[in-house]
């Protein structure tokens, strides 16, 4: 259990009026460092993932419309390539598409409200940007990537 | 307010890094504070930064 009774029943009431249509997230973690790797193969454990993977599971089994598919950083290399990631744990929120959202590390805190309100966006299929905004970015042509860096506070 | 803007541009791209768990990358981009926000590995900005201030960090790093 990552969350106590009351969180869940509050994040139920939210998303039960929120979500739209389906989102899945589609999460990225490692298994603990077996015997069997050979020696040259470093790899860093990962500390988040398993809480991580615990809370997304929780949290996607709260709706209907929220769906998980959880890979492992290491052994499933097409799908790491085909989301661009980029370390672990790590989540993409994917609709009818892939809108190349990532986010890096455990969402705690803060972050976990803003898991909850680009899962909501991207169940609605639309973001709150103004109009102008949205006339703004749909002109841009060349590639875009954002890295935004935070702490859990 | 990143994931927005991907959302309405198949070509942008939003990455969210809880800093501490990935310092290797954070090192990459000299994060010294957050929040601190970078647009392709060339513009980057210290401190929350509103909708409109984004968007023109955006165009200003693909040269509009």
């Amino acid at each position: 259990m990552v969350f106590t009774e009351d969180q869940k029943r509050e994040i139920d009431e939210l998303l039960s009026t929120s979500l739209d249509q389906s989102v899945t997230v589609i999460y990225f973690t490692q298994d603990e460092p077996s015997m069997e790797l050979p020696v040259q193969v470093e790899v860093t454990p990962c500390e988040y993932c398993k809480d991580t993977e615990d809370m997304l599971k929780e949290l996607t089994g709260i709706s209907d419309k929220l769906n998980i598919e959880v890979y492992d950083f290491i052994k499933d290399k097409d799908k790491v390539e085909q989301y661009e990631i980029e370390g672990v744990p790590a989540l993409a929120l994917v609709g009818d598409k892939d809108y190349g959202i990532r986010y890096y590390g455990i969402p705690s805190g803060y972050e976990f409200s803003a898991l909850l309100d680009g899962l909501i966006n991207v169940s609605k299929r639309q973001t709150k940007l103004s109009d102008s905004t949205r006339k703004a970015l749909a002109d841009i042509q060349e590639p875009v990537h954002i890295r935004v860096f935070v702490t859990p506070t | 307010m990143a994931y927005q803007m991907a959302m309405e541009n198949d070509k942008i791209k939003a990455d969210v890094f809880e800093a501490s768990e990935f310092p290797d990358i954070s090192m990459r981009y000299s994060v010294m504070a957050v929040p601190k926000t970078v647009i392709n590995e060339r513009t980057s900005v210290e401190g929350a930064v509103p909708e409109t201030s984004l968007l023109e960090e955006i165009r200003h790093a693909v040269g509009m």
